[in-house]
């Protein structure tokens, strides 16, 4: 009898053991995307309806596409109309009244501001919404672990105003040996309509030119494509595109302080390619808005809004600087 | 034996030339419009008129589409009287087509040619063209079953031009013209206002050429009712009808286990009946997983018929008697609850083990 009730026992205990294993599992799958994700969960509110019109960066394209059809599963009768055709055209858009909500991927310019200013009379408003970098891509088959900004200039200035050196035109300047040694370096950039064209300009370049032979892609993806069929080659891109087909070198300003980008370093900014995303709307106040431009920004200010921007592989901002974009929205 | 020769080199000649004057009957189609060297813009617009079928093995949708495009080709404008616009229908737009400049779009994601049901193309004097058709086509779709039949699906159509990359060629959604018809009917599905998307992507199949697209994302929710109503609650009643036996728990086991054999072979045989309403998919739907835990728990009952009959046969009967009451609550709770916790699992995205049930 006393054997019967020890198996019981037993079989109660492994019955439980299961019973956590499959709850913890469980629960460990819920929160594998939501790493990183602060702020709170997005409460819906009575009365959403309308379209969202959007123009802007297209490295912003994929989020802004997550943002949308999650804001049309909460409220079906809400719907988006999106151009992305890069950020250049966000300034003028919202002058014109074109557009609710610009997406841009660095600051507006003073010249813009002071055009948006002409027409409303007052600064456009602009918020963080999430974190990019730039990342550096080679093929996997490539042995180079860290490039300095000095490096990249030289590898795609004609101008070298950020140091760098002249005459790097194969993998063996950049003291690689064997095969690599005689390589070329292909090199693939954007082109001059991304924004990511101009920040790569700015922070790698010093706003020097760029060589006549970079290749220039449509997309983050095509350069993704070709960095991994062709071994010799480097290019940029936001580093929500990044794939396991190429390898993301490590940047830094020095040998010594060369970081890869991750999650970590470009919250503190240590990693040098990183730059805030941004959306402007023209309404100086919330009492202006619409409603549904409102709320979209509260959704995609909340932890909701932001696991959006994990899935779309950038970064989700620190919980201090939600708050702030929030006050702004609110204002 | 000359006159041959020179009738064969005649004859040569004339067959020589057929090409050559095909190709010149061919209508000179002018260069696309541009203004600044900055891409023409074209206005375009998508309205989802009636789904005709879903083919879910196959994943196509066949649809009635309307498509409307606007462009402004100062080479078309004209002196018109009062500012009467030419409009032309049929065969008659579609010769003048042939012979001005058009944004020639294709549905990338077609699983069959479009068959335009009608057209229509207006011109007005300042060179202004609408031009708009209405067409049926099978659409590819990637629609996913998985929480079927409480799912919600969405219908991508995405266009680009079929000859012109985008330093010639941009597509520019238009908000007047894109959605879902007044017209629209559709006893499956409710359809919600379409997100357009617009950009520029790498042509497929040309590594060189990029094409600006336009994506229209139309939610659709599948109406549940009929499913509810005609599967899962007659399915539920079969098999919570099949708890019954433990109140008549006096009965022969075999009669008993025989009462709970039937509602179960009753449920196998119903889900055969409606299997006809089912997708056909390769992986579990939250239905196939409710009905199958169904079965899964009867057969659970016809075990706990068994093991309490053991209790009675080894003298244990107040035990027999406490199970039998008990489990003639319990049994329907643990069930119920059971299908809330499938239905809550598929139900929530954020919840991954999903995929493990996929």
């Amino acid at each position: 009898m006393k054997a019967m009730n020890k198996i019981k026992v037993y079989r109660m205990y492994v019955l439980l053991l299961l019973s956590s294993l499959v709850i913890s599992l469980a629960s460990s799958g819920c929160n594998s995307n939501t790493a990183g994700v602060t702020g709170e969960k997005y409460k819906k509110v009575n009365g959403i309806y309308g379209t969202i019109k959007v123009s802007g960066s297209t490295t912003m394209s994929n989020l802004m596409a997550l943002w949308c059809n999650d804001f049309s599963d909460i409220y079906h009768d809400a719907n988006c109309i999106v151009e992305s055709f890069g950020s250049r055209k966000v300034p003028t858009d919202l002058a014109i009244g074109k557009i609710d909500i610009g997406m841009m991927s660095e600051p507006m310019s003073g010249a813009d501001i002071v055009d948006f200013k002409n027409a409303y009379g007052y600064d456009p408003t602009g918020i963080k919404v999430a974190i990019d970098m730039i990342a550096v891509l080679v093929n996997r088959e490539n042995p180079i672990d860290c490039l300095t900004i000095a490096d990249l200039d030289g590898i795609y200035s004609d101008t070298y105003l950020c140091k760098g050196a002249t005459g790097i035109t194969t993998w063996g300047d950049l003291n690689l040996d064997g095969k690599w040694k005689n390589a070329p370096i292909n090199m693939h950039g954007r082109t001059p309509l991304s924004a990511t064209y101009d920040v790569f300009k700015s922070l790698v370049l010093c706003d020097g030119s760029y060589k006549d032979n970079v290749k220039e892609m449509a997309s983050s993806r095509d350069i993704i494509d070709f960095v991994s069929k062709d071994e010799f080659s480097i290019g940029y891109s936001g580093s929500g595109y990044l794939n396991s087909s190429v390898k993301a070198v490590n940047v830094g300003q020095s040998k010594n302080n060369c970081y890869p980008p991750d999650y970590k370093n470009a919250t503190s900014k240590q990693y040098p390619l990183t730059r805030d995303l941004y959306l402007y709307f023209r309404e100086s106040s919330s009492n202006s808005m619409k409603k549904i431009t409102i709320e979209f920004l509260n959704y995609i200010l909340s932890k909701d809004g932001q696991k959006a921007v994990i899935e779309a592989g950038l970064v989700t901002l620190p919980a201090s600087v939600i708050s702030q974009e929030k006050k702004k929205v609110s204002n | 034996m000359r006159n041959i020769q020179i009738t064969t080199l005649f004859l040569l000649l004339l067959y020589s030339m057929g090409p050559i004057c095909s190709a010149q009957s061919l209508p000179a189609i002018p260069p696309a419009p541009s203004i600044n060297n900055e891409p023409f813009e074209v206005n375009i617009g998508l309205y989802l008129m009636h789904i005709v079928k879903i083919d879910q093995p196959n994943q196509t949708l066949s649809g009635l589409f309307e498509i409307t495009m606007l462009w402004k080709d100062d080479r078309l404008s004209f002196q018109g009287q009062n500012g009467t616009p030419k409009s032309y229908s049929g065969a008659d737009a579609d010769k003048i087509l042939a012979t001005m400049w058009y944004p020639d779009p294709e549905i990338v994601n077609q699983a069959s040619s479009p068959s335009i049901q009608k057209n229509n193309l207006t011109i007005f004097p300042d060179g202004s063209v609408i031009y708009r058709y209405i067409f049926s086509a099978d659409i590819l779709t990637e629609f996913d079953y998985t929480r079927f039949p409480f799912d919600d699906q969405e219908l991508r159509v995405e266009i680009q031009s079929f000859t012109y990359n985008s330093d010639k060629l941009v597509f520019i959604p238009s908000e007047q013209y894109t959605g879902i018809s007044k017209l629209f009917r559709s006893d499956d599905w409710l359809a919600y206002p379409a997100s357009v998307f617009a950009g520029i992507k790498r042509a497929f199949g040309f590594e060189t050429q990029d094409r600006s697209y336009i994506l229209y994302e139309i939610q659709l929710e599948r109406r549940s009712q009929f499913y509810i109503l005609q599967i899962i609650l007659p399915f539920t009643f079969f098999i919570l009808m099949a708890t019954s036996v433990f109140w008549i728990y006096w009965v022969s086991v075999d009669r008993r286990v025989a009462i709970v054999a039937a509602f179960m072979l009753t449920s196998v045989a119903f889900n055969f009946l409606v299997l006809k309403y089912l997708p056909s998919v390769p992986y579990k739907t939250m239905l196939n997983t409710i009905i199958t835990a169904g079965y899964f728990m009867a057969g659970i009952l016809i075990v706990a018929v068994i093991t309490f009959e053991l209790f009675k046969e080894t003298g244990r009967e107040r035990v027999w008697v406490l199970g039998n009451r008990i489990t003639r609550f319990l049994a329907p709770i643990i069930m119920i609850a059971v299908w809330l916790l499938i239905y809550y699992i598929f139900i929530n995205k954020e919840l991954q083990i999903i995929y493990l049930v996929k």
